[in-house]
C-alpha cells in the first residue's frame, strides 16, 4: 500500500472519529440558539437583583471584587433600562444564530454577550452557564450556519459542501466536552466520599441539591444499588468521552454512550435541583450524531410528493427568489424546483393576472398565493400541524391581508434584498483559526489538568503562570468542573442552607425568604425549595466564603425590595443572616445541625 | 410662504465641501487629542490612577451614561480603546463609510469623555458637540474615499440643508450668545474691567497675557467689543442680506477672537474647535483657491509630490487583493432621513431651552427630560470668563520623604514657595493643569479626590525611587493671590489635606 493510499485512510477514519456532521451541526446551532433564548427569558426576571447597581451586585462591587482581565459589556452602565436592552441585543443575536443568519458573525457576537453577561455576574454562574459559554466559544470555529439557515439557503458558491467537517475546533469541541467529564471524574476518584461508592447517597440525601424525587428515590433504593449507580456515573464520566470516538465499531458505540448520557442527565433533570445543566449537557451531544442516522432520515423524507414540487416566482423582483429559497430550505423540501415564471407562458399569465407566485404539486395541481403556502406546509416533513392553524378563518384572511401588503409594496422588498444577499459559505476553518483552535485545545487540557493537580493533588511544582491563565481570563474559557464535589481527599459533606430574618417594626420576625413567614431554624423537608429560583440559591451558595463582602449589598437590596412593598409597621429595621449546615453521615444519618450568626445589618433609615 | 421657507432653507445650508473640511480637521484634533493624552492613560483611565471605576461609579450613581472605557480598569484595555479610537479617527480624516465612523468615533469620545471628566475642559465639549451635530449631516460627501467609491452618476449639489446644518448654525450660535447673556450679570463685564481680571487669572495666563496688562485702556475697549461681538456676530451668519460676504467676515472675526483666546490663555484646545466649527461656513469655493494658492506658492516639487505619495498610495492599497473587498462601490446619500431630521429638530430646541437654563435656572429642563441630555453628553455651560475671578493660584504640595528631605511632589522639585514666574506653566499639561485647578479650588471635588489622587502620587514616586528616598507623607497647599484693578495680594496659602503614604 503507498503512502498517499495510507494517509487518505487515516484521514478519513479521523474524519469519521472526530469529524462533525454539518447536519449535526445545524441541530446544534438551532439548539444553542434556543437554550440561550430560554435562559434570558429566565433570568429577565431578576435583572435588576442581579445586573443593575439598586441590585445585590452593583458595578462597583463587580469591579472590586472580578478577576483583573474579565471583561464586561454589561458594566457600561448601571441602569436597569441599558440592562433590559442588552437582553434584548443578546436575544437578537441568539434568534440570528438559531436561523443561521450571517451565522459566524451572529456566534461571535452572541458569545460575546454571554460571556459579558456572566462576567457581570459572576455569583450566579452555574455549570451549566459554564458549559453553554464554552460551547459558544468552540463554535466561532465550527460551519455551524452550513446547513438548515438563511445563510445555506442564499449560498452563492456552487460548490457541493462536504458532509462532515474535521477540524481543530472539531477536535476543540471534543475535547471541551471530555475534559467536562474527565476532570469532574478525576476529582470524584480522588474524593473518598465518591470513591467509597457514596457518592450519590451523600448528593442526594437531605442536602440542597435534591428535589423532592431524589429523596424519594434514595428513601427507596438500598445503599449497594446507590454504590451501584455511583461507580457507573464515575465510569461513565471516565470512559464514555473515549467511547464517543471509539475507532472500531465507532457509531453503534457512540449511539450506545450517548444514550449513556443523556440517561444520566435525565437522571439529574429529575432528581437534582440543578436545572440548566442536564438541558447543556444533553444539547452538548447533538454534534455526536452520526451521519448515517441523517442519511437515513433525509432518505426516508424523499416522498415523491416532495420530490415533485415545482415553485415558479417572479424573477423581476430578487426578494421573491431568495425568500423562496429561505422557505425551501426550511421547510425541508430541498428536492423542489425553482423557475421562473418568464419560462412559461401559462404560468407567466396567471402570474401577471393574480400579482402571486405558483406552487405546483405532484398532482400537477397549482395552487397560488396563500393556498401555495399551505401546499408547502403540507409537503413539509415538520410542518403538518400547522396546517388547521392556516386553515381557521382568521389566519386565513390576516394571511391573505399580509400577501398582499407585501406582493403590493415592494419597497419591503428593496430594503429586505439589501440585507440578504448572496455569500459563498466556505466550512474550511483558516489557518489562523486553526491555530488559534489547536492553541486553545490545549490550553483548556492544561487548565484542567492545573485544577485538578493544585487543587485537588495540592501540588505546586508544575502550575501554570499567572500570564498563561490570564489569557483564560480575557475569554473566560477557565473552567472549573466540580459537580457535586469537593476539592479536597476527605470533603466531609454538609447540607447548607441560610436564615435570612427581618425584624418588623411591630416586633414580629419574619423569614425573608419564605414570604415573610414565621422564621423557623428547623431544617427545611426539601432545601431546594427554599430559594426563589436557582439564580438565587446560586447566588447564595456562593457568597457563603465571602459573606463580609457581599451581605452589606444582599441586606440593602432585601430591606429596599421588602419595604417598597410595606408600610407601617410592618417594614423591617434589620435583617440577621445565619448560614446553616449539617453533617451528612453515612447510612441515613445527619450530624448535629450547626446555626452561626454571619451578621447583623440594619436597614437604611428612610426619610 | 413658499419663498420664506425656501430662503430659510437656502440662509442655513452649508457648502458639501465646507463640512468635509471640517470633517478633516475634526479627525485631526481628534487624534492631536488622544496622542497628547497617552501619556496619561494610567494616571487618568485605569483602575491605578487618581480614578479608579469604584469611584467613578460610586460618584455617578443612577446616572444614565454609558462609558465603554468603563469594562476594564486595566492599563492595556485602555490603551487599546485608545488605538480602536485613533483607528476610528482615520477612517473619519479620510471619510470612509463616514455616516457609521462618525457615529462610532462619537460613541467612543463619549466614552473618553465619561469615564474621566475631570480632565476635561471647554473645548472637550465643542469637539464631543460637533462630532454629535455631525451625525446629522453629510460630511463624507466630497474630499472623501465614499466620495470616490460613490457608484452614483448623479451630480452632487454644492450644498445641503437639513436639520443636523440647523443644530451646528444654533450650536455656534447659542455658545456665544449665552455666555454674553451670562455676562450681562456681571457689572464687570459692562464696565470694561472684565478682560483685565481674566487675564490677571495666573493659573492660565500666557505671558502674552501680561503683556497687554500694560495697556489697560484697550482692555476695556476689548471688554465691550467681545461682549458685542458675542452678541451681535452669530446673527451674520445667517444674515438675509449680504448673507455670503456677511457670514465670511463673521467667521473669521470669531476665528480671530478664538485665536486671541489661544494667545492668552492656557486653556486647552478650546479656541481650536471653535475655529473648527467655522471652518463649515466658509463658501466651498474658498478650499479650491486656497489649493491652487499653495499649487502657486509651492511650486516646489515637494507638494505635487505629497499629494502623488497620497495618490499612488491610496491606488496600492484599494486595489491590492488584501484590501480590494472594503472598497466596495456605494451611493453617497447626502438626504438627511425624515426620522433623522426629526430628532435633530428636537436637539436644536432642546440644547436651546438646556442653555437658557444655564443662564435663567428658572427656565432649565425639568428633571425628567434633563437625563436625555446626560445620556448623550450634550450637556453644556458656557461660562467662559464670564462670572469674573479675581485671583490667581497655584498649588504647592510639600512631601516629606523617608531620609527627611521636604521635596514639592506636584514638580519633584525641591519645595519653594515663592510664586512662580508664569503660575500657569507649572503643570505637566493641560489635562493635569486642568485636574489639579478643578481639585484645589472646588471643595466637593476635593473631599471626592483628594485621597485617591494622593495615593496615586505616593505610588507613583514610590516606584520610582530607592527605599530612602520614598515618599512618607504628603501635604496639599493652594496658594491665591488676590487681584484687584490696583494691585495684586501677596500669595497666601491655605491649607486644604495630609495624606500619609502606605
Amino acid at each position: 500500500m503507498s503512502n498517499e493510499e495510507n494517509k487518505s485512510r487515516l484521514n478519513k477514519k479521523l474524519n469519521e472519529i472526530f469529524g462533525i456532521d454539518l447536519r449535526s451541526l445545524a441541530l446544534f446551532r438551532i439548539f444553542i440558539g434556543i437554550l440561550i433564548i430560554a435562559d434570558l427569558i429566565i433570568r429577565s426576571a431578576d435583572i435588576k437583583a442581579f445586573y443593575t447597581d439598586e441590585g445585590v451586585m452593583p458595578r462597583g462591587l463587580q469591579m472590586g471584587t472580578s478577576v483583573k482581565w474579565h471583561f464586561s459589556i454589561h458594566l457600561i452602565s448601571g441602569l436597569l433600562e441599558v440592562q433590559i436592552f442588552l437582553f434584548l441585543i443578546a436575544g437578537f443575536f441568539a434568534f440570528l444564530l438559531l436561523i443561521g443568519y450571517r451565522t459566524r458573525l451572529a456566534t461571535i457576537i452572541s458569545w460575546a454577550l454571554i460571556v459579558s453577561l456572566q462576567t457581570r455576574n459572576e455569583m450566579i454562574i452555574d455549570g451549566g452557564d459554564q458549559w453553554l459559554r464554552l460551547i459558544l466559544f468552540w463554535c466561532i470555529f465550527l460551519p455551524l450556519g452550513a446547513c438548515y439557515s438563511v445563510d445555506s439557503a442564499l449560498n452563492s458558491s456552487s460548490e457541493k459542501l462536504p458532509k462532515r467537517i474535521l477540524s481543530f475546533g472539531a477536535i476543540g469541541l471534543f475535547l471541551q466536552f471530555a475534559l467536562v467529564y474527565w476532570t469532574t471524574g478525576a476529582l470524584k476518584w480522588h474524593n473518598e466520599s465518591w470513591s467509597s461508592g457514596n457518592g450519590v447517597y451523600y448528593t442526594l440525601y437531605e442536602t440542597q441539591y435534591s428535589n423532592e424525587t431524589g429523596q424519594a428515590l434514595l428513601a427507596l433504593l438500598p445503599l449497594e444499588v446507590l454504590k451501584i449507580l455511583t461507580f457507573a456515573i464515575m465510569w461513565l464520566w471516565t470512559l464514555g468521552p473515549l467511547l464517543l470516538v471509539f475507532p472500531f465499531f465507532t457509531y453503534p458505540i457512540r449511539i450506545l454512550t450517548m444514550t449513556f448520557f443523556l440517561m444520566a442527565h435525565l437522571g439529574f433533570l429529575f432528581c437534582l435541583d440543578i436545572e440548566f445543566f442536564p438541558y447543556v449537557s444533553s444539547v452538548a451531544l447533538i454534534p455526536f450524531l452520526p451521519s448515517n442516522i441523517w442519511d437515513k432520515l433525509i432518505a426516508s423524507l424523499k416522498t415523491p410528493n416532495r420530490l415533485n414540487l415545482k415553485i415558479y416566482y417572479d424573477e423581476q423582483y430578487d426578494f421573491c427568489k431568495k425568500v423562496i429559497l429561505i422557505v425551501r430550505t426550511f421547510f425541508l423540501i430541498p428536492e423542489t424546483t425553482l423557475t421562473p415564471a418568464k419560462q412559461d407562458s401559462s404560468i407567466n399569465e396567471i402570474m401577471n393576472q393574480n400579482k402571486t407566485w405558483i406552487v405546483i404539486d405532484y398532482k400537477n395541481t397549482k395552487y397560488i398565493k396563500l393556498h401555495a403556502f399551505k401546499s408547502l406546509c403540507e409537503a413539509s416533513p415538520i410542518l403538518g400541524f400547522f396546517i388547521p392553524i392556516l386553515n381557521t378563518q382568521a389566519v386565513t384572511s390576516l394571511g391573505e391581508n399580509i400577501y398582499t401588503k407585501v406582493s403590493k409594496n415592494q419597497l419591503l422588498g428593496a430594503k429586505t434584498t439589501q440585507l440578504l444577499q448572496y455569500r459563498s459559505i466556505n466550512i474550511k476553518l483558516s489557518m489562523a483559526g486553526t491555530l488559534l483552535a489547536a492553541f486553545f485545545s490545549i490550553y483548556i487540557l492544561l487548565f484542567n489538568f492545573d485544577v485538578f493537580y493544585t487543587q485537588s493533588l495540592q501540588k505546586t511544582k508544575y502550575k501554570l503562570s499567572e500570564e498563561f491563565k490570564n489569557i483564560g481570563h480575557i475569554l473566560y474559557i477557565n473552567q472549573f468542573w466540580h459537580m457535586f464535589v469537593t476539592y479536597d481527599k476527605k470533603g466531609d459533606r454538609y447540607a447548607l442552607w441560610n436564615v435570612i430574618l427581618a425584624k418588623q417594626k411591630n416586633g414580629k420576625e419574619i423569614d425573608l425568604f419564605n414570604n415573610g413567614k414565621p422564621v423557623s431554624f428547623e431544617k427545611h423537608k426539601n432545601l431546594c425549595d427554599i430559594y426563589r429560583n436557582r439564580f438565587w440559591k446560586k447566588y447564595l451558595l456562593s457568597i457563603r466564603s465571602f459573606h463580609n463582602t457581599f451581605l452589606p449589598y444582599f441586606t440593602l437590596y432585601e430591606c429596599n425590595r421588602w419595604n417598597s412593598k410595606h408600610t407601617g409597621a410592618n417594614k423591617i429595621y434589620s435583617i440577621d443572616f445565619y448560614s446553616m449546615n449539617q453533617k451528612i453521615l453515612p447510612k441515613h444519618e445527619l450530624g448535629e445541625i450547626e446555626k452561626v450568626l454571619v451578621g447583623k445589618y440594619q436597614c437604611p433609615v428612610e426619610s | 410662504m413658499k419663498p420664506f421657507i425656501q430662503k430659510a432653507q437656502e440662509l442655513f445650508s452649508l457648502d458639501l465641501k465646507s463640512l468635509a473640511m471640517m470633517r478633516i480637521f475634526i479627525a485631526i484634533l481628534i487624534i492631536i487629542d488622544l496622542i497628547l493624552r497617552i501619556p496619561d492613560i494610567k494616571a487618568f483611565y485605569t483602575d491605578e490612577g487618581v480614578l479608579p471605576r469604584l469611584l467613578l461609579i460610586s460618584q455617578s450613581v443612577n446616572s444614565p451614561t454609558i462609558s465603554l472605557h468603563n469594562l476594564n480598569g486595566s492599563y492595556q484595555f485602555q490603551t487599546f480603546l485608545f488605538l480602536i479610537a485613533g483607528f476610528f479617527a482615520f477612517l473619519l480624516l479620510v471619510g470612509y463609510r463616514t455616516k457609521f465612523v462618525t457615529f462610532i468615533s462619537w460613541l467612543l469620545l463619549c466614552s473618553l469623555h465619561i469615564r474621566n471628566e475631570l480632565v476635561l475642559s471647554g473645548g472637550d465639549t465643542v469637539l464631543r458637540l460637533l462630532l454629535f451635530w455631525s451625525l446629522f449631516m453629510p460630511l463624507g460627501a466630497r474630499y472623501s474615499i465614499d466620495s470616490i467609491l460613490n457608484s452614483s452618476k448623479e451630480k452632487l449639489p454644492e450644498k445641503v440643508f437639513s436639520m443636523g446644518t440647523v443644530g451646528l448654525f444654533a450650536q455656534v450660535a447659542f455658545i456665544y450668545w449665552f455666555t454674553a447673556l451670562l455676562k450681562l450679570k456681571y457689572p464687570e463685564w459692562l464696565d470694561g474691567t472684565a478682560i483685565f481680571y481674566s487675564l490677571k487669572e495666573s493659573q492660565y495666563a500666557k505671558p502674552f497675557a501680561i503683556t497687554l496688562l500694560n495697556y489697560p485702556d484697550l482692555l476695556k475697549i476689548l471688554t465691550l467689543a467681545v461682549l458685542w461681538f458675542e452678541i451681535i456676530g452669530p446673527f451674520f451668519l445667517a444674515f438675509p442680506f449680504f448673507t455670503i460676504p456677511l457670514r465670511i467676515a463673521t467667521s473669521l472675526g470669531l476665528i480671530t477672537l478664538q485665536m486671541s483666546f489661544f494667545l492668552c490663555f492656557e486653556v486647552g484646545f478650546f479656541p481650536w474647535s471653535c475655529s473648527i466649527a467655522m471652518l463649515s461656513f466658509f463658501p466651498g469655493t474658498t478650499w479650491e483657491k486656497i489649493y491652487s494658492r499653495l499649487n502657486k506658492i509651492l511650486t516646489l516639487d515637494s507638494f505635487q509630490f505629497f499629494v502623488n505619495v497620497i495618490k499612488t498610495t491610496y491606488t496600492k492599497v484599494s486595489t491590492s487583493q488584501m484590501f480590494k473587498p472594503f472598497f466596495v462601490e456605494r451611493t453617497v446619500n447626502i438626504k438627511t432621513p425624515l426620522i433623522l431630521n426629526v430628532v435633530a429638530a428636537f436637539f436644536v430646541v432642546y440644547i436651546f431651552f438646556w442653555n437658557l437654563g444655564t443662564v435663567y435656572p428658572k427656565y432649565s429642563i425639568p428633571n425628567k427630560f434633563s437625563s436625555i441630555g446626560y445620556a448623550l453628553v450634550i450637556g453644556q455651560h458656557w461660562f467662559m470668563f464670564a462670572p469674573p475671578v479675581k485671583f490667581g493660584c497655584w498649588p504647592t504640595f510639600p512631601g516629606r520623604l523617608k531620609d527627611e528631605t521636604i521635596i514639592d511632589v506636584h514638580n519633584s522639585k525641591p519645595l519653594t514657595w515663592e510664586r512662580p514666574a508664569l503660575p500657569s506653566q507649572v503643570y505637566k499639561n493641560q489635562r493635569w493643569q486642568t485636574y489639579v485647578i478643578n481639585l484645589t479650588i472646588l471643595p466637593n471635588i476635593l473631599n471626592a479626590n483628594i485621597y485617591h489622587y494622593a495615593t496615586y502620587l505616593c505610588n507613583n514616586w514610590n516606584k520610582r525611587h530607592p527605599e530612602d528616598k520614598k515618599l512618607e507623607e504628603i501635604e496639599f497647599y493652594i496658594n491665591f493671590e488676590h487681584n484687584t484693578l490696583e494691585e495684586t495680594s501677596e500669595p497666601e496659602n491655605r491649607f486644604l489635606y495630609k495624606h500619609e503614604c502606605k
